[in-house]
């Protein structure tokens, strides 16, 4: 009963759980294509891990061939030159048994009567004396050794043996007493015909396509294939390059000018009296702001050019123990290079309008409208980007205004023109950094670092004040991409 | 028309194995759109939450699409399927069962009467077992539902058979004990709380 109720309670949950569906969220399937295609890759990976270890393979086989046949070439050549060598040694010992044969020939006519028959005669007519020649074994071919046996008329016999090994010729006088016995090496090409000796190297089979290096030129253009593809890659594609480009930004930093001072000799007589006022401002140092838009372009691969219109404002504190008698006597304005200028264009002796005070904090801020040019050099060109930039900017003085701490003094304020003491248009030299991020297809962020060094002083050359303050700014910019 | 999920529901058995062997895309999105639910019920059934199903799941069937070339059709695919989703879900306990090792349980008191399941609907059973300990849990689904005997879940697991039992019967006590507490529950309301 027990397990009648466990069996239903089982069977009932697996047929609550046997239609039961619940679907899972998308991503499920995009992680399995991504894991589905990371697989192929890897197996793609193995797969050429395989392929370079049997291209190796098969430079190692093709090496060890070359060797091989290298090998076999040279002592085929040695083994040509022995064998012509024994050839040559063969030749030799056929002459010296042809003497010998002569000298026996000689002795048998000596030992036997006129009518003995010379060995000569017995070779030549063998065949006519069958009754009395007999040959043990017929030289042929096939044997590897024959055995000749000729008897002359006078009873003479001839024995000659020829093994592959060894070729002896023994002569016997007509009581069988040893007359002449020659032993060779080979004496077999002097009594029979010379075997002949064909040399050949082996014959170069016909140029088939060679599997390996077959394989070898698939692999080759298949890495090819994968680098160009990778290179596509990388390589921004053309709808999402930046060949032309805007931007707006700010900068902001400090600038000094420790260098600063009037010229003793050349400069205005009212400025070398008044120098403690000319010094302190044109060596006073302070904070730099930039506001401005530029445009850029692609000339090449990696090099860029920008050009833009910045407004620059430079404003820099410093002290004066001095103030200025307005002209109706009526107010006071700070000391300043201005009103050096203008006491040097005026008949007014400075004596007269300074006056000598505590000493107060005095702000000198000059506006100028600078048009910069760079050019760039793009390091990194990601969506990452590092670039180095340099070129000059033509800074037109647009005005200043020196306010005295406090407001108890009058403000002065001098635009560009003639009662300016500041160079209308100057050229600054611009060198710095671009550290940027591409955070979309048409947007890129920019951090700029860099440095701006006027090239000539920043006030007229007619009032030797030499000032040429370096700027130190980073500058933040947004960048818009045209497509 | 490939890539639609109609298309995949309109193949026969034998094509969508053969496209998946092949390694077409479109037959192994066929093949999952067709298993991915029921599976998905497998999944949960042997994990703690969604999120955890779906890891299982989706290990699970990059097993199905890498291994199906060695399916020989001795069985129904969907059987093959839910063993690999079995062992894989296992697998992924297997972990957890090695910090904490299933041991013999005490037998907890079978309510008196036996409360079925018939009306409730499969998400709250679903519950239910999400909600058991982690080794009643397995054992439970190997049993119950996979219908693996107990020397069998106790080579699976390896542990000991009595300890599968005991295992197993706890998780029978404590799934009465919630049944019995839904049962009274819809006597009072009249209707299920889902």
């Amino acid at each position: 009963m027990r397990n009648m109720e466990r069996q239903n309670f089982e069977d009932s949950w697996k047929q609550a759980f046997r239609e039961a569906e619940v679907p899972p969220s998308d991503n499920v399937w995009t992680n399995i294509e991504l894991d589905l295609e990371r697989a192929n890759g890897s197996r793609l990976k193995k797969r050429l891990a395989i392929f370079q270890l049997l291209a190796a393979a098969a430079v190692i086989f093709s090496v060890g061939l070359g060797v091989g046949v290298y090998i076999m070439k040279s002592s085929y050549q040695s083994s040509a030159n022995e064998l012509a060598q024994q050839l040559a040694a063969n030749a030799k010992l056929n002459e010296q048994l042809n003497r010998a044969k002569d000298q026996m020939v000689a002795q048998n006519h000596r030992q036997a009567s006129p009518s003995s028959t010379t060995l000569t005669d017995l070779n030549d007519r063998t065949s006519t004396v069958n009754a009395e020649t007999h040959t043990s074994a017929f030289p042929s071919q096939q044997t590897n050794s024959s055995r000749v046996e000729a008897v002359s008329a006078t009873g003479a016999i001839a024995d000659l043996e020829d093994s592959n090994d060894q070729t002896s010729l023994s002569v016997f006088g007509a009581n069988r007493e040893e007359v002449a016995t020659m032993n060779g090496n080979s004496l077999m090409p002097a009594l029979y015909e010379n075997r002949p000796v064909k040399l050949s190297l082996p014959v170069q089979e016909k140029e088939e396509v060679d599997p390996v290096q077959l394989m070898l030129a698939k692999l080759d253009q298949r890495e090819k294939e994968i680098a160009q593809k990778e290179e596509e890659q990388t390589k921004p594609k053309a709808k999402d390059a930046e060949k032309l480009w805007t931007s707006v930004g700010f900068a902001a930093g400090s600038f000094s000018a420790s260098n600063a001072g009037v010229s003793d000799r050349q400069a205005p007589a009212v400025f070398q009296q008044n120098r403690s006022i000319a010094n302190s401002e044109a060596k006073a140092s302070g904070t730099a702001y930039t506001i401005g838009a530029s445009i850029g372009t692609k000339l090449s691969e990696r090099w860029v050019f920008q050009g833009g219109v910045n407004y620059l404002t430079q404003s820099s504190d410093y002290t004066a123990n001095s103030a200025v008698l307005s002209s109706d006597a009526a107010s006071f304005s700070p000391a300043s290079i201005n009103e050096l200028q203008k006491f040097s264009a005026s008949d007014v002796p400075a004596e007269e309008k300074l006056v000598s005070t505590m000493p107060y904090n005095v702000n000198n801020n000059l506006r100028y409208l600078s048009i910069p040019m760079q050019a760039g050099y793009m390091i990194i060109n990601r969506n990452f980007g590092l670039q180095l930039n340099a070129g000059v900017a033509t800074d037109v003085f647009l005005q200043n205004t020196v306010s005295a701490e406090g407001g108890n003094l009058d403000r002065t304020k001098q635009e560009i023109g003639e009662n300016s003491p500041y160079r209308s248009v100057n050229l600054s030299g611009l060198a710095g950094t671009e550290l940027s991020y591409r955070f979309s297809r048409k947007y890129r962020i920019a951090l700029n670092p860099g440095l701006r060094y006027p090239m000539n002083s920043i006030y007229k050359s007619e009032l030797a004040v030499k000032s040429n303050p370096i700027t130190f700014d980073i500058g933040l910019r947004f960048r818009y991409i045209f497509h | 028309m490939e890539n639609s999920r109609t298309y995949g529901y309109m193949l026969q058995e034998p094509e969508l194995i053969e496209g998946c062997r092949e390694g077409k895309s479109s037959y192994q999105r066929a093949l999952y759109d067709r298993y991915c639910r029921k599976m998905m019920v497998v999944c949960l059934r042997y994990s703690k939450s969604t999120a955890e199903a779906e890891d299982v799941l989706q290990e699970a069937f990059v097993k199905v699409f890498q291994g199906i070339k060695e399916f020989r059709g001795d069985s129904k695919l969907e059987t093959w399927i839910t063993r690999i989703m079995v062992n894989t879900a296992l697998n992924q306990q297997r972990k957890k069962l090695y910090l904490f090792p299933m041991v013999d349980v005490e037998e907890l008191d079978l309510p008196q009467n036996e409360v079925s399941i018939s009306g409730i609907h499969f998400s709250q059973l679903l519950e239910m077992v999400q909600a058991l300990p982690q080794g009643c849990q397995i054992v439970f689904n190997l049993f119950a539902i996979e219908g693996y005997n107990h020397k069998e879940i106790a080579e699976l697991l390896g542990i000991s058979e009595g300890t599968s039992k005991s295992q197993y019967a706890r998780a029978r006590t404590l799934l009465q004990q919630k049944l019995l507490k839904e049962s009274s529950y819809y006597a009072k309301y009249g209707e299920a709380k889902f």
